[in-house]
């Protein structure tokens, strides 16, 4: 069913009604709850910071995009602004018009994560009260991860313990390095020290590489979605894993995207170069293990039957979760996607919503 | 029973415990009827090693050369007489493991790391060295030719003649020369001459300096993760310049299950159509078209049996080679790895030898 905006606004009804029957032709087994996990939003302060950045010569690998996103107005930048900015009729519509139940909104990425610590943390603090506002407003559609600014980690921790006990939100969101660093340095403990202490996974979610390695890819423009994204979240996840942070936190628990950031398929090799190295710290268990204990992966723009397989195959059931990247990518392909998958009903269950509902404590519909 | 009975019994039980009647008879033949080609088995020559000495001693500071310092100094290490070898100790490790043959390409980073004259000299001494050793042992040695790209004009001189005059089967190139990739234009000469001749092997080696920070201080800059950015990015850049379009018949071999590349075609097709107008070429066909038809992967350092089948369904059984990465990785669990794998018999032959036939032009048994 082809979607646009007037399709969506101007007739709601007649696209609710179509959606009820388009839903039975793409799945015509048991009706299954659908919460899509990577979904993005964004508020008005936040563009016009990042507007006021991106004017700037500031030499970062994501100020390409965010330049043109909140510089230029084509059809695709003022749609992604105007869905990003919407908390309510178009988002919930498109929702509808695909069975989606749920969506799990974080701030889109990079966040706060490139403004000064002051201007990061009243920024973080805006967004997480204006997520709180809008579930309030739709609280069976929406669920929320907490937005954090690392560059301030002792207020990023108290921020996390306002979102999860206030707020009453169902994780946190940080986009992969912040000023070129990485989550493993010791600065940041006290983000997981709140996480672990209030059972708060963490999603991680691309932005582009960080100056250490970003060059090579902006060469050909691939430092986006199409290659450095995966590059720079896939790395982060591995440092994570053999830092030793999952021996601390035990049950900390890491959310990677795109069907986990290519980690699922070097398993083998990690875990081999880890065991036949001399001089590696040892841990309790293999980074295969910490990675099937500790992470969760989610299929967002990887709309892909053989990934998923292989996933599956790899990591079993439980740590699967479905995601859109509304409004990056379309709904109607992640959803069709994952309802047409050849997947035993209880397992698509899991991935659609049952995954989610216990990892980011989502109550019953 | 004889060694081979009991062998191939064991193999049937494990095939058996694997499941199926059809992987059991696979197991119960594999330890016997195959030809088998290792196409990734390092080596090297008295000059490389005497010059590699050299460029420790004068204190030279480059992280590839942190490799080379231990081996070079710690005594009595036995890589580096397995790679000087190219008789008794190799040929002997290749009949117990019913290895017919290796494709050897001078070991990493090659003639890359030094400068354009010194270069030259080694590549042309390794490639005659190598041609020494294929004439003494044809039916066990086949080999791909090194060349300087710090000087194009030489390097195709070389090609030309190595595969012209030395009759050797295609080429070896470990990833960047002093940061600089193969897309660039001052490189394409080389990529013509190499659609015409025979194909480029992209190993890994070491990122550059100036963009390995990110990985260096958790100790990810090879094998755990460095080694494969590194070279899919490298890959992908070639792929990005039009170069499969400009040369139709130019091949690219990736080690290491394709460097992760195969696991997200999905994610590259969807993308560059969004990304189009930003690239400086536009391509003819999708990214995962040439990832089909320029590219051939091998299994070296990814003995995973879930991974070898996934990339047998996503590029076709044609399209994946085996290999040891032989004196680095053990040639037994390579072995065993491949005769055990959950691939039909005709596939086996395939990746055990057919394909290895067909690219490199290695004649049949």
């Amino acid at each position: 069913m082809k979607l646009d905006r007037r399709t969506v606004l101007g007739a709601a009804g007649g696209a609710v009604l179509a959606s009820v029957a388009e839903r039975g032709k793409a799945s015509p087994v048991t009706p299954m709850r659908r919460i899509a996990v990577e979904e993005a939003f964004a508020i008005p302060e936040q563009l016009a910071a990042l507007k006021a950045l991106t004017a700037t010569d500031l030499k970062d690998a994501d100020v390409p995009f965010w330049r043109m996103v909140t510089h230029n107005d084509t059809p695709f930048t003022t749609r992604i602004r105007r869905q990003l900015l919407d908390l309510d009729e178009e988002r919930i519509a498109i929702m509808d018009a695909n069975g989606v139940d749920m969506q799990v909104l974080s701030l889109t990425s990079p966040g706060v994560q490139m403004f000064r610590p002051d201007e990061a943390v009243a920024m973080a603090r805006l967004a997480n009260d204006r997520l709180a506002q809008a579930i309030a407003r739709h609280p069976d559609r929406f669920a929320g991860l907490i937005t954090i600014a690392p560059q301030a980690p002792a207020e990023a921790a108290k921020e996390i313990e306002r979102g999860m006990t206030r707020l009453c939100l169902n994780g946190v969101m940080i986009n992969s390095h912040t000023f070129n660093e990485y989550l493993d340095e010791e600065k940041f403990l006290p983000i997981f020290e709140a996480a672990s202490a209030l059972n708060a996974p963490i999603y991680i979610h691309p932005r582009a590489p960080s100056a250490g390695m970003a060059e090579p890819f902006m060469k050909h423009k691939l430092e986006t979605a199409i290659w450095g994204y995966g590059a720079e979240t896939g790395l982060h996840g591995v440092r994570l894993i053999v830092s030793g942070l999952f021996d601390r936190f035990p049950d900390l628990r890491i959310v990677l995207g795109h069907m986990g950031e290519g980690i699922p398929f070097w398993l083998w090799r990690i875990d081999y170069m880890h065991g036949a190295s001399a001089t590696r710290k040892k841990f309790g268990k293999t980074p295969s293990e910490i990675f099937k204990d500790n992470f969760a992966i989610t299929t967002s723009g990887m709309n892909w039957p053989l990934a998923l397989d292989f996933c599956r195959q790899a990591l079993g059931p439980d740590n699967i979760m479905w995601a859109i990247d509304y409004p990056y990518q379309d709904s109607p392909g992640a959803t069709q996607f994952m309802n047409n998958v050849a997947v035993p009903d209880s397992e698509k269950s899991m991935i659609f919503s049952g995954n989610a509902e216990r990892i980011f404590n989502i109550g019953p519909r | 029973m004889d060694r081979r009975e009991v062998l191939a019994g064991a193999a049937m039980l494990s095939g058996a415990l694997l499941g199926g009647e059809a992987l059991a008879q696979a197991g119960r033949r594999s330890t016997r009827n195959f030809r088998r080609i290792a196409t990734e088995e390092a080596f090297a020559t008295p000059e490389f090693v005497e010059a590699c000495r050299d460029i420790v001693k004068a204190g030279w500071n480059s992280k590839d050369l942190d490799f080379w310092r231990g081996l070079l100094f710690r005594q009595n290490d036995p890589r580096l007489a397995d790679l000087l070898d190219l008789d008794q100790q190799r040929l002997a490790t290749m009949d117990k493991q019913g290895i017919d043959m290796q494709l050897l390409s001078l070991t990493s980073p090659g003639v890359q790391f030094f400068e354009p004259m010194t270069a030259t000299t080694l590549a042309t001494t390794a490639n005659d060295h190598l041609a020494e050793a294929i004439r003494r042992h044809p039916t066990r040695y086949a080999g791909l030719a090194a060349f300087a790209p710090q000087d194009p004009k030489g390097a195709v001189k070389e090609m030309e003649r190595a595969i012209n005059g030395l009759k050797l089967n295609g080429f070896i190139l470990n990833s960047h020369t002093n940061g600089e990739y193969m897309d660039d234009p001052k490189f394409r000469p080389i990529l013509e001459a190499a659609a015409a001749l025979g194909p480029i092997y992209i190993h890994p080696r070491p990122l550059p300096d100036t963009i390995d920070g990110p990985y260096r201080d958790m100790g990810l800059w090879t094998a755990m993760w460095g080694f494969q950015v590194e070279t899919s990015l490298h890959a992908l850049r070639i792929l990005f310049s039009g170069a499969f379009d400009d040369f139709p018949d130019l091949k690219i071999v990736l080690g290491h299950m394709g460097e992760g590349i195969p696991y997200w075609l999905y994610r590259l097709d969807y993308m560059y159509p969004k990304m189009e107008r930003m690239f400086t070429r536009k391509l003819k066909k999708k990214p995962s078209e040439y990832v089909k038809s320029n590219f051939i992967i091998t299994t070296s350092g990814m003995n995973d049996h879930a991974a070898l089948k996934y990339c047998v369904e996503v590029l076709g059984p044609r399209n994946v080679m085996w290999a040891i990465d032989y004196p680095y990785q053990e040639a037994e669990e390579a072995t065993t790895f491949m005769n055990t794998a959950p691939v039909s018999d005709e596939d086996k032959a395939l990746i055990f030898s057919g394909n290895a036939e067909r690219v490199f032009k290695i004649a049949q048994s």
